[in-house]
């Protein structure tokens, strides 16, 4: 029996995934927009975002925009590809007749 | 450990209102430059139309022509390269300013008040359709602008330029401010 991805499983990153999917590829997103849409706090959204980063499956970029610091998150293709098979192991089981 | 049927499904609904909500913000954040340029015209273009009618022709020429490139750009800037002209954003203007002057074309309005007030309602139910797919924010926008209008145009007939220049603008300035901060 195949095992779902425990870096997206968990139930934070598994929104964080969702919202980065939406976005068109290479597009960033604001870290601060990220947490409204996640509903996480700053230092949950920060952690889970650096275990997506070290699975290679989101990218974080740190600028400025005028003199405010901004940190922009954006999902790798890795971690699109991860995500859309993730989704389709969900398919798979909902497709199974159940127990 | 396998997930159960259960499990699964509540994870697909998980994902499935992110998205929607992801899909509505940045359809936000995508659409605020836009109404706010386009606010900022309004203001210019009925405002002239209310106090230089004379010119109020040459005057939206000039604003459709701006509102044209200034859109384009905005849609260049929003996209992830940056530096390619967007056909997708430029064809759009196009089509839509095609739309407009077709219904125009059939439907002969006797007076420029008629003009001006047929293009915004149909630019508001636009807006009103896009928030049935995106996001309630558009469809509240779409409304404010229809009724904003009709307002105008049946009640303040005298007045109706000014009235869209100052109502119709700065609700498109504050429709794209409130926009961008959801």
């Amino acid at each position: 029996m195949r095992q779902p991805d425990a870096v997206i499983h968990q139930p934070v990153r598994l929104k964080i995934m969702a919202a980065l999917k939406v976005l068109p590829e290479g597009e960033l997103i604001e870290f601060v927009r990220l947490k409204t849409l996640v509903g996480a706090t700053e230092g949950n959204l920060g952690a889970h975002i650096t275990t997506l980063e070290e699975a290679g499956y989101a990218s974080v970029a740190k600028d400025f925009n005028g003199k405010r610091p901004r940190t922009r998150v954006a999902l790798t293709k890795q971690g699109r590809r991860a995500f859309e098979a993730y989704v389709a192991y969900l398919r798979d089981i909902l497709d199974q007749p159940s127990a | 450990m396998p997930l159960t049927h259960g499990e699964a499904a509540d994870a697909l609904r998980e994902i499935s209102k992110t998205e929607r909500r992801a899909f509505s913000a940045y359809g936000y954040k995508s659409a605020a430059p836009f109404l706010i340029l386009w606010g900022c015209l309004w203001l210019l273009g009925y405002g002239a139309t209310d106090l230089i009618p004379q010119f109020a022709d040459w005057v939206w020429l000039a604003i459709v022509v701006v509102g044209t490139a200034g859109s384009t750009l905005l849609g260049m800037r929003a996209s992830p390269g940056k530096t390619k002209f967007s056909w997708h954003i430029f064809s759009t203007w196009l089509a839509a300013l095609a739309a407009l002057s077709s219904i125009i074309a059939i439907m002969r309005p006797v007076s420029g008040t008629q003009i001006g007030a047929v293009i915004p309602v149909l630019v508001g139910w636009a807006y009103v359709v896009m928030g049935i797919w995106m996001g309630s924010r558009f469809t509240a926008a779409g409304l404010a602008i229809v009724a904003l209008t009709l307002f105008g145009f049946f009640l303040l007939t005298a007045h109706f330029g000014l009235w869209m220049a100052f109502i119709g603008g700065a609700t498109l300035i504050g429709t794209g401010l409130w926009l961008r901060s959801a």
